[in-house]
């Protein structure tokens, strides 16, 4: 029995005197949950601002209350800025609950992929953290909105992100993903974009960024979003059609997306899109059609394929002639058939020249929500 | 750990047979002295009459073999011990290892039944009972069935079951007397979640919150990290203060078990707990993870259990306060290596889960259906080491 | 002498050693070393590694059958004769005491990243190998009920969140297959066999140990197949889920994996840090497996039976402090590669050289 406590003294004295004591009480750590992060002004390469939540605020019940602080410090890594911002905090920094990153339009455009690496590499970091880009402004500008819902700007932007399966106007992806798309394809991808209205109040979640070589080379607004995510996406999309006398809404829920390149006898490269859709007719506002005749319902199922048809032509046409990016991954279709004539190809040069055939087959299950 | 046994036997075994013993009166009803409340099954207790306990046993054995050994323990004033298990189902290396156990004992005299325990037990530093303490001759028998032997004491009225595994120990009577298996099943799952709960729930908070913050949901984190804000005491701190008044208010419950008891306890606990969080003193979180830890720990029934279990939970909070979540991996790791190497007179601790048989896991892990006895190869071991 | 086994052990407990020794931190590695040659092919050198690492089951069962009263170190000058068989012996200890001190370097410099920053190293380096040198010093049987004991709480987790990777793979990532060849496919599976090191201690070894042993080979393929599921499962969702760019950025391709997934309306929201403690418990168990076989080995080739506790405890502590000399991480890696290399032939090459010398001589104990 002596024994036994002489050894369980001599551990404990043991584990006290090589100063193990390195707790850190939850309630001492300030947690970063969004990193916003802009060009440099001066000769510093980047601007980061992070937002720090207040968990004390997070019980109040004023209405307006922020329950964040927001820092700023410049510097020419993300490690030497979180290190000027850790001289204002009196807790330790800690970016174990990093949920969004933000970057602004003019650090888009220039070395952000920098910081991303950074992020990377990071230990503490949780891989399904949120990219974003802010069109028009600096990112810090966005903590310095309100939030719309939550106590802090990160929870509504990762809960926004999260309806990305519901609203077709949004491009949303997680980071690594992100990551991933642009290194396959030598920096070209499409990131998640936020703008600001209402004088920088309001967040506005919606439209994609576009990139090529690791730099920002152009926006696409709602519409065009809407249009790119019939390739790209995979969720609930709505159509609305102006037909005979009125509007008609088609609600997307299931589909079936292929994409294949096809080499004609000449040799010439060409894709064929093959869109399949299940859905619902959620609104007919017309008097046209009558969807208990399955001729009228076969007539209004050409019409919609037309109009989604036009859509992802006009998307394809966005990327081939407007930015010349192939942004929506048609040389990823190609290169998984054949590697070696992709590598052949300068894909660069010819993308913007490759005809594209798209079949849409819209299908209408049910229709209207009551009989 | 094992215990090594002499050969030197100084209590020496006598056979005796139920007609020596059996009471001509008839049994009177006692006051059962009972620790535990059941819904189901027989209300029949044990009481501190050696002849009147071995006489319930028989009751239940008519026509059985049922054969008993008496030792007279102790050299100044001693007590009859008897030991009784069923020849055709004991496995006879574990008999004889209890009866040479039991015939070294030397001792002044025996108090208690846990003074034949903590002698023949193989590991008495070890904080898990080895032995099952029983009170009710139905588990007795169930014992005896399964090919476990009964020992008994004079002046004690308790059963040392042995072996006993850990299963056995978290086994309660309405497992096995409860109508659906289904349920019952259901509920000793529960109890094993229970029991990993009360060992290392405020440890695993302690290292959550003081050391990988990152484990926590994020919107949970704030929401501790909120409620904690402005306490003056670190988390570690917190978790041995509120886990020390909660061993104090259950030791006055024990001291006072009475009405008037438990309207003090709830006073005083409802107070100290009430006051604490109105005065930011203590935390709400560190009171939830307390009193579930408490909650969690009476869900064992076996009472020497309990007990080590409330040690364990300090352990693993000693061992997370200094060295975080690898701390809580090492103290596991340590735990589980220790209920490894322990056996209880021959069998592994752990079995039948480790070593695997299958044929055991029905009504350890979980309950089946048996229409019949349950018994299993558990306690038919090849030797005893 | 070898150790004397009271109890029987029921040849079903191979399986449960085998997962248990097997899965260490190279779980959440693998990925990485194996598509960094064979790029979207890895899994293709799995499924090949897989068929191999089954026929090497059944070639060291095949071994162990010959002398099924004796272990690998008995019969090992039987076979090789007295100075090859020095040689292949010492050479398995140095083989097994370099594996020793790098899995334990390895192990605590990972601690330092995920969970104690200012400790000093030492200590939880000292608390692993003082548990492993307890464990083993009670014997095989222990280690057995030890293996039995945290099956349940390793393996289960393991398959459970790799299970759950499953939707989130876009098989886009998987095409072309074979796109250079057949070739980087064959040095994949050369990295898919180093991390089987233990297997061949565990099958050459406890062979006698058990009760059964003719029936021993149905539990070691079902122990090796449910490795093989394992590495496989992680390997596809690697590459399914975060593409082979980004596995060749990530340090550990299992846990990025997992950082990927997003339940919704999963309350926790970091669930693959809990990945973390199965994991301590697969190195802890893998490195007490090997520790038993260097002091277990060394006792008996010696003759040192009687002072085998006091050597568990001094190889435990000295791994502890071997770790010292290297000096920083690009040597580790450096010694890693011939470790793996080497791995071949100790695993291997030389069980499969000593059944072919042991089928053509005709040597053995009993004819099978």
């Amino acid at each position: 029995m002596k024994k036994v406590l002489l050894t369980v003294f001599a551990l404990f004295i043991m584990a006290l005197s090589t100063g193990c004591w390195e707790a850190v009480d939850i309630s001492n750590q300030a947690f970063v949950t969004t990193l916003a992060i802009d060009k440099g002004e001066g000769n510093k390469k980047f601007i980061v601002s992070t937002e720090i939540v207040k968990p004390g605020m997070l019980f109040e019940k004023e209405a307006d209350g922020k329950a964040y602080l927001m820092e700023s410090a410049e510097g020419d890594s993300i490690a030497e800025a979180l290190e000027h911002i850790q001289t204002r905090i009196p807790r330790l920094l800690s970016l174990s609950h990093l949920r969004v990153m933000l970057v602004g339009e003019a650090l888009a455009k220039d070395h952000f992929f920098d910081a991303i690496e950074f992020i990377q590499k990071y230990p503490e970091k949780a891989l399904r953290l949120r990219l974003m880009f802010i069109k028009d402004t600096e990112s810090r500008a966005v903590l310095a909105a309100r939030p719309a819902i939550g106590r802090y700007i990160a929870e509504d932007l990762v809960l926004m992100s999260r309806l990305e399966n519901k609203s077709a106007m949004m491009h949303t992806n997680k980071l690594i993903d992100f990551i991933g798309d642009m290194r396959s394809r030598g920096g070209q991808g499409m990131g998640t974009m936020l703008s600001l209205e209402e004088e920088g109040q309001k967040i506005i979640y919606k439209g994609t960024a576009v990139f090529d070589k690791y730099k920002l080379v152009g926006w696409l607004d709602g519409s065009e979003t809407k249009a790119a995510n019939w390739i790209v996406g995979d969720g609930y999309d709505t159509v609305l059609l102006n037909a005979g006398h009125g509007i008609y809404a088609y609600c997307v829920e299931d589909r079936n997306l292929s994409i294949k390149p096809v080499w004609n006898e000449q040799g010439a490269l060409s894709f064929t899109i093959r869109l399949k859709t299940d859905g619902i007719l959620v609104d007919e506002q017309g008097y046209d059609y009558d969807m208990r005749r399955p001729q009228h319902i076969a007539q209004v199922e050409k019409i919609f394929s037309e109009e989604v048809a036009a859509q992802i032509r006009s998307a394809v046409e966005k990327s081939q002639k407007e930015i010349g990016v192939d942004y929506l991954g048609l040389g990823e279709y190609l290169y998984r058939q054949d590697p070696q004539k992709f590598k052949a190809l300068d894909w660069e040069k010819v993308y913007p020249d490759i005809p594209v055939n798209v079949e849409v087959n819209c299908l209408i299950t049910r229709f209207g929500l009551s009989p | 750990m094992e215990k090594k046994t002499e050969n030197n036997s100084i209590n020496t075994a006598k056979e005796i047979s139920l007609e020596d013993v059996r009471l001509e009166v008839q049994v009177m009803e006692e006051a059962p002295s009972d620790d535990q409340q059941y819904t189901r099954g027989p209300k029949e207790r044990f009481s501190g009459n050696l002849n009147l306990n071995l006489t319930r046993l028989g009751e239940r054995f008519k026509g059985a073999e049922l054969k008993l050994e008496q030792f007279e323990v102790g050299s100044i004033a001693p007590k009859k011990v008897v030991l009784a298990y069923l020849k055709e189902r004991a496995n006879p290396e574990i008999v004889r290892e209890i009866r040479q156990r039991i015939s070294a004992i030397r001792a002044v005299t025996l108090l208690d039944i846990s003074f034949v325990e903590r002698n023949i037990e193989d590991s008495p530093l070890s904080p898990f009972p080895q032995a099952e303490v029983c009170q009710r001759p139905d588990g007795a028998e169930a014992a005896l069935f399964q090919g476990r032997t009964v020992i008994l004491c004079e002046g004690s009225p308790q059963a040392l079951l042995a072996p006993a595994t850990f299963f056995d120990l978290l086994d309660t009577p309405e497992d096995v007397y409860s109508r659906w298996f289904l349920a019952a099943s259901f509920f000793r799952i529960a109890r094993f979640i229970m029991f990993i709960f009360a060992v290392s729930l405020p440890g695993f908070y302690i290292a959550l919150t003081s050391f990988n913050t990152g484990f926590i949901p994020t919107h949970l984190a704030f929401l501790i990290a909120g409620s904690r804000e402005g306490t003056p005491f670190p988390v570690y701190f917190e978790a041995f203060l509120i886990m020390g008044v909660v061993e104090a208010v259950r030791m006055m419950m024990v001291r006072l078990p009475t009405q008037l008891g438990a309207t003090i306890a709830l006073f005083s606990g409802l107070a100290l707990i009430g006051t604490g969080i109105v005065a930011k003193i203590i935390s709400i979180p560190m009171v939830i993870i307390a009193t579930l830890t408490m909650i969690s720990s009476f869900a064992i029934a076996n009472n020497d259990l309990r007990e080590a279990v409330r040690l364990l939970q300090f352990f693993t909070m000693l061992m997370t306060s200094i060295f975080g979540l690898f701390g809580f991996a090492i103290a596991f790791i340590y735990i589980a290596i220790h209920m490894s190497v322990l056996k209880s007179f021959g069998i592994a601790y752990m079995s039948p889960l480790a070593p695997l048989e299958g044929s055991g896991l029905g009504h350890t892990i979980v309950r089946e259906n048996t229409e019949m006895m349950a018994q299993d190869e558990t306690y038919k071991p090849i030797t005893v080491e | 002498m070898r150790e004397h086994v009271k109890e029987t052990i029921d040849p079903k407990v191979i399986a449960s050693i085998l997962m248990v020794g097997i899965v260490e931190f190279e779980i959440f590695t693998i990925p990485r070393k194996i598509v960094e040659v064979a790029g979207r092919d890895a899994w293709l050198s799995v499924l090949l590694g897989g068929v191999i690492l089954f026929a090497v089951v059944f070639m060291l069962i095949a071994l162990a059958k010959r002398f099924p009263q004796r272990n690998m170190f008995e019969y090992a000058f039987d076979v090789w004769g007295k100075p090859l068989g020095w040689i292949i012996i010492i050479g398995t200890f140095l083989y097994w005491a370099v594996f020793l001190v790098m899995a334990l370097n390895e192990f605590s410099w990972i601690n330092q990243i995920l969970f104690l920053r200012n400790v000093p190293v030492i200590i939880p380096k000292l608390l692993m190998a003082l548990g492993a040198a307890a464990l083993i010093s009670y014997g095989f049987a222990v280690l057995a009920r030890f293996s039995q004991l945290m099956l349940f709480f390793m393996i289960i987790p393991f398959l459970g969140v790799f299970i759950l990777t499953l939707p989130n793979i876009y098989w886009g990532n998987f095409f072309p297959v074979l796109e250079n060849g057949f070739i980087p496919v064959l040095e994949g599976i050369i990295y898919f066999m180093s991390i089987f090191q233990c297997m061949t201690g565990i099958i050459l070894i406890f062979y006698p140990f058990f009760n059964r042993s003719a029936s021993l080979l149905k539990p070691a393929l079902f122990g090796m197949g449910v490795i093989f599921v394992l590495t496989m499962l992680e390997t596809v969702g690697a590459i399914g889920v975060l593409g082979i760019e980004n596995i060749n950025e990530s340090a550990w391709p299992g846990v990025d994996t997992i950082t990927v997934i997003e339940l919704p309306g999963f309350p926790v929201e970091r669930f693959e840090l809990w990945l973390t403690l199965p994991w301590i418990i697969g190195i802890f168990a893998t490195w007490a497996l090997t520790l038993y076989f260097l002091t277990y080995g060394f006792t008996q080739v010696f003759h040192l039976t009687a002072q085998r506790k006091a050597i568990i405890y001094m190889a435990a502590v000295g791994a502890c402090f071997f770790g010292y000399i290297i000096p920083n991480y690009s040597y580790v890696i450096m010694i890693r590669d011939i470790f793996s290399l080497s791995s071949i032939v100790f695993v291997f090459i030389l069980p499969a050289l000593a059944l072919l010398i042991c089928t053509l001589m005709k040597k053995g104990d009993s004819r099978v």
